[in-house]
């Protein structure tokens, strides 16, 4: 099974989300803020990353950019998550270089096709 | 009017003498009984009995004055009457026409001193009437000497209006002695002596500053009120996002622990926690639909226009509201011609827009079916849509139901909502959706048997500019050539504006080619040879300067028309430099006697009259002496400005034939004299050649780039004025080489 990082601020949906993934047998490493999920997926080096995007001090698409930007993590796939189903949002998130988009609150079925999808 | 006297035949005396006698002798009021007849008509013939017919006599007026009359004598035996008309009213028609005139309007010579004006004006400006003839306009008015900017306003449109121009105005505004400030509407026109020379200028104002108060307080009050309407749709949208975050919660963690009950076996407990579950579900695609419906009123919904293949679509539709459907033992059938292909819409406005109306005709049928068919089709224009339909057997609707069914916040009726839930927005969602998108949606139902919506799309997104809203003039204008057949290519790094230009030049009958870079477009004006091109300024890559620049520099496709455009998608806003074609600094001879020979073509076509005036707008004193001699020796007569306010002025005095336009001077620049030069709807005709110095600097680009964006916070045009000030450039452009084509293939 894979490893995941779950960038999130909001306690409840880490939880929630981490708890979740972890039933379905992945291992779950959470990161609070943008810079700590940039931080960590050069030290964790997960599988695949799952960003909020309205994250503390450093954003979710400034974060992925980041990642993408860098040669050691440009290749994990991001799952963007964010709570606003604004049209642009999405087109914003993909070209932050996310590989994904969904919206939240999170359908867990459609978010593990999506995330089996990446890792296959 | 006529006059008629009785007197005495004997002793000649007056004995009567109507109203019409009295006011054209000016005896208004007197009595003139007893008077002779001499006082009235000083050579009265001793005897009249000799006339039978009309006689010519002088009349005397009460001030002494004379007026000539025909008079005809009756005479009975005693009396005699006079019936007098006047050969010549004893007044000026003309000037009691002026007088009396029910407007503000006066008359001047060129200097500007009246000549005559009406009581409405002495009365609006609370003037002397018989002590305005002679006083120059300037002094009369005390606003001149304490407003000097006023007075240059006014000075240049004298100036306009002498060299035989109409100027006219909505708003001026005129400082009252009370300090408050009036508003005039006014016109200021040439007037012509017998010979047609112009003899000065008379100006007509209209005092609107009521009726402009009015529209103030219209305005003001309209934007308060979409203020308010927008904080209402902001609040909501905002509420909305707030009350998603905790449902986030409700939703997922009754999830899990109804997947942990289901695996516990507490089926029961499973039960309970999906109902939350799906109270949560449901609440939140209430607040989905209020975040809709508010983004829609807010004018904050975008589209994100999208190839999408319809098949899997419908794959995808039917995937996620089957088992609604069949909820409420319903069937679901699929029905439509095999491969739909593909079209261009946004897809999750049509994934929506199909889910909202399954979702109604599974909720209003029972034991039923649900029909989603879909089809292709193409109406009179050869215009593809793709149709969309949702039929159900279930309660269906009556007349009036049907009428309401497309208006927020109602269903068929409140009980409906009470039975079945909802916000009653679905269809209203649906609809704005679909019109968004340049379709729609319609109902038809019976009730008991059943309801189906159809929906109409567009296989490909429309123009805008197709529909008939758009201003009849701007289709009214006229076009140099009947049939354009140019190559256009449009330069811009905005594919979505570059669509735009592509589909609006089309319509035109233009062939579009595109490039969305500067380094592409360089190149494929080398491949391509466009007959013009379309320039955005503002790109990523390359600056649309540098490339204008390459593009001059190339002996090849310096000829090329290049109009430089910029659409700032975001706030809808374009701008066009306006300039029609570009030279190089230092003057290349050639290409100038090139670029002379078409203007002096076009303005031969267009047959406008005067000379070959042409205005040199350059700051560079050397420079411009240069100019002016050699335009001279190609038969120009040339007017020099040093900057962008003198160029107006000039401009003003005297319309040229044709402007060349340096862009970097002091006062006032090159962009900001385009800017003012193209407020005036007249004045879009006189094509202006910008000079540009071909060795620019990056920071010469920073600046003009600046400049642009500087003009554009200012705000031009909307899109679509834009668009069609592009247009008509193009034909302008391209009016003259298309028949100089015309005669190199006759060669």
């Amino acid at each position: 099974m894979a490893k995941i990082l779950l960038v999130e601020d909001n306690e409840m949906n880490r939880d929630m989300l981490s708890r979740r993934l972890k039933r379905k047998g992945h291992v779950v490493v959470v990161a609070t803020d943008g810079a700590q999920g940039v931080e960590m997926s050069l030290s964790e080096a997960p599988d695949l990353i799952l960003m909020d995007m309205g994250l503390p001090v450093m954003d979710g698409w400034e974060a992925t950019s980041t990642i993408k930007a860098k040669p050691e993590t440009k290749k994990i796939p991001v799952i963007a998550l964010t709570a606003h189903a604004i049209a642009g949002d999405r087109e914003k998130c993909l070209a932050a270089g996310c590989d994904d988009y969904d919206t939240k609150p999170v359908e867990f079925p459609r978010l593990l096709s999506k995330i089996e999808a990446l890792l296959s | 009017m006529i006059c008629i006297v009785t007197f005495c035949n004997d002793s000649g005396r007056i004995e009567s003498a109507n109203a019409d006698a009295k006011a054209l002798f000016g005896y208004d009021g007197r009595d003139i009984r007893h008077d002779s007849i001499e006082t009235l008509f000083p050579h009265w013939p001793a005897d009249t009995t000799c006339f039978d017919s009309p006689i010519d006599l002088e009349g005397r007026c009460a001030d002494g004055s004379v007026v000539p009359c025909r008079v005809e004598i009756l005479r009975s035996n005693t009396t005699s009457t006079a019936i007098c008309q006047p050969l010549r009213e004893n007044f000026d028609v003309r000037e009691r026409f002026v007088q009396y005139a029910p407007t503000a309007v006066a008359m001047f010579d060129r200097q500007m001193n009246y000549l005559l004006a009406s009581q409405q004006w002495a009365s609006e400006y609370g003037l002397d009437l018989d002590d305005l003839p002679g006083r120059s306009h300037y002094d009369v008015f005390p606003l001149f000497q304490t407003d000097p900017e006023s007075r240059d306003r006014w000075q240049r449109r004298q100036n306009a209006c002498l060299s035989g121009r109409v100027e006219r105005g909505d708003d001026e505004p005129f400082p009252q002695a009370d300090g408050n400030l009036a508003w005039y509407q006014w016109e200021m026109r040439p007037w012509r002596t017998a010979t047609g020379a112009i003899g000065g200028a008379i100006l007509w104002t209209n005092n609107i500053t009521q009726t402009k108060q009015i529209q103030d307080e219209l305005y003001c009050a309209k934007e308060a009120a979409e203020a308010a309407n927008r904080s209402k749709s902001t609040f909501l949208a905002n509420m909305s996002h707030e009350l998603r975050t905790p449902l986030n919660a409700i939703i997922g963690y009754s999830e899990m622990l109804g997947e942990d009950a289901q695996d516990e076996g507490y089926d029961d407990i499973a039960a309970d926690l999906n109902k939350i579950r799906a109270a949560g579900q449901h609440l939140l695609s209430l607040i989905n639909d209020i975040l809709d419906i508010s983004k829609i009123e807010a004018g904050r919904m975008d589209l994100y226009i999208e190839s999408f293949d319809i098949s899997s679509l419908l794959a995808e539709v039917q995937a996620t509201t089957v088992p609604a459907i069949e909820n409420n033992n319903n069937q679901f059938q699929l029905s439509g011609e095999g491969d739909l292909g593909a079209m261009c819409a946004d897809l999750t406005k049509v994934r929506q827009i199909l889910i909202n109306l399954l979702s109604n005709a599974a909720k209003f049928t029972h034991d039923g079916t649900v029909t989603l068919s879909a089809y292709r089709n193409t109406d009179s224009n050869g215009r593809g849509w793709v149709v969309f339909e949702v039929a159900d057997t279930g309660i269906g609707m009556n007349d009036e139901q049907i009428e309401n069914v497309f208006t927020a916040f109602s269903q068929a009726d409140a009980s409906t909502t009470r039975k079945y839930g909802g916000t009653g927005l679905g269809l209203a969602i649906t609809r704005h959706f679909c019109q968004m998108m340049g379709g729609d949606v319609t109902a038809d139902s019976t009730p008991e048997r059943g309801s189906t919506f159809t929906v109409y799309l567009p296989a490909e997104p429309l123009d805008s500019i197709d529909e008939p809203t758009s201003d009849p003039s701007a289709t009214a204008t006229p076009t140099p050539i009947a049939q354009p057949s140019g190559l256009v290519l449009a330069i811009d790094d905005d594919p979505n504006t570059l669509d735009l230009i592509s589909r609006r030049l089309s319509k035109e009958g233009f062939h579009v080619e595109t490039a969305c870079s500067g380094v592409e477009g360089l190149k494929r004006a080398r491949e391509l040879k466009p007959d013009a091109i379309v320039l955005d300024v503002l790109m990523e890559d390359m600056s649309g300067w540098a490339v204008l620049a390459a593009l001059k520099a190339d002996a090849e496709l310096a000829d090329i028309p290049a109009i430089v455009a910029t659409i700032v998608d975001e706030k809808n806003l374009g701008f066009t430099l306006g300039a029609s074609d570009y030279l190089l600094k230092p003057l290349d001879n050639q290409r100038l006697a090139r670029l002379l020979d078409k203007y002096r073509q076009r303005r031969i076509l267009g047959s406008i009259p005067g000379e070959n005036r042409i205005l040199v707008v350059e700051d560079d004193e050397m420079t411009r002496e240069m100019m002016r001699r050699t335009l001279e020796k190609f038969g120009w007569n040339v007017v020099e400005a040093c900057d962008g306010r003198a160029a107006l002025d000039a401009v003003a005095a005297e319309p040229p034939n044709l402007i060349l336009l340096d862009l970097m001077m002091p006062n006032m620049d090159g962009f900001q004299f385009l800017t003012e030069f193209r407020r005036t709807g007249n004045w879009r005709s006189i094509p202006v050649v910008v000079v540009t110095a071909m060795e620019l600097t990056a920071a010469d680009y920073q600046r003009l780039d600046g400049s642009v964006a500087h003009i554009l916070e200012k705000g031009a045009s909307t899109r679509d004025e834009l668009l069609h000030e592009v247009r008509d450039r193009l034909f302008a452009s391209l009016a003259p080489r298309a028949d100089r084509g015309d005669l190199e293939m006759g060669q």
